[in-house]
């Protein structure tokens, strides 16, 4: 995920977004983690 | 750059107004930028039109997948974030009528307090089209239609336009937009006709990233964008990704 962001930003965007398994029951902890893998300063 | 996040709503388990609003609230909490939730109307349990973004032309999804429409979502997320912006991915705009989906943008734009951006396509369905009662054909011209008509409706005070497929007089069109000029129109979509529309009469581009590598095909936009005399000074440049290869934390 990171190769991908870092990609991204190199190539000018202003966005990058993501597309992400986050299932209802493990919603909270789903989202932590991808913002954790896209490199999102919390 | 911000990273934002796609979600479907309306699908299984994630049908309540109280789970929408539990998401957004999180995900602005834990600091992503944006949701965007996608758009089509209908689906069908088998298609003879090739969607785009697979190799066989087959979509990765079923009849019985469950879709809120975007607008009323975020109209429902907005009401417990301050941030977190929104925006469609894609709406199909020529499905839909022009000044009625102006009207409903401009509420949007209102209830968000300018945190909405417009993303719209011509998709790629024309089972869709034809179940809208649209003619699938000529849906690019349609298009760059709609986004001229839409933009007068919101900036005129009287506003006029004429073309093939949008036709008013005079129309009055109130409130004018919470963001001057209207929010802006992200153009999706991977073709020849969309780079030059998005390069031409869009504010931004949003390029799906899937099944090609990614400079070439930026290279290409910022040719088409040089032919256009367009700047990316202000311009929203998005980049949307699938991504299913990360091992899950337990």
């Amino acid at each position: 995920m990171i190769k991908k962001v870092e990609t991204v930003k190199k190539l000018g965007a202003e966005e990058f977004v993501i597309a992400v398994p986050v299932e209802p029951k493990t919603m909270e902890r789903d989202l932590r983690f991808w913002a954790e893998a896209a490199g999102i300063k919390g | 750059m911000d990273i934002g996040l796609s979600c479907r709503l309306g699908d299984q388990d994630a049908i309540d107004v109280g789970y929408v609003r539990a998401l957004a609230e999180t995900m602005e909490a834990v600091g992503f930028a944006s949701m965007w939730v996608p758009e089509h109307i209908v689906f069908f349990s088998q298609y003879k039109s090739k969607y785009p973004y697979s190799e066989d032309g087959t979509p990765p999804f079923g009849a019985d997948i469950g879709l809120f429409d975007s607008l009323l979502v975020f109209a429902a997320a907005a009401q417990v974030t301050t941030k977190l912006r929104f925006a469609t991915s894609v709406m199909v705009l020529p499905e839909r009528p022009a000044l009625l989906t102006a009207k409903e943008v401009m509420t949007l734009d209102h209830l968000t307090k300018g945190r909405y951006q417009l993303g719209a396509g011509s998709g790629w369905s024309q089972e869709e089209y034809e179940a809208l009662g649209t003619s699938f054909e000529k849906r690019g011209k349609r298009f760059d239609e709609y986004i001229l008509a839409i933009k007068a409706a919101w900036t005129q005070d009287n506003a006029s336009f004429h073309g093939e497929f949008v036709n008013f007089d005079n129309v009055v069109l109130l409130p004018k937009p919470y963001t001057p000029g209207g929010p802006p129109f992200i153009i999706g979509g991977d073709s020849d006709p969309a780079m030059r529309r998005a390069a031409t009469i869009g504010d931004g581009w949003y390029s799906w990233w899937k099944g090609y590598e990614i400079e070439p095909h930026i290279e290409k936009f910022r040719a088409v964008m040089e032919k256009h005399n367009r700047s990316f000074d202000g311009y929203h440049l998005k980049i949307g990704s699938p991504h299913r290869g990360e091992p899950r934390k337990p």
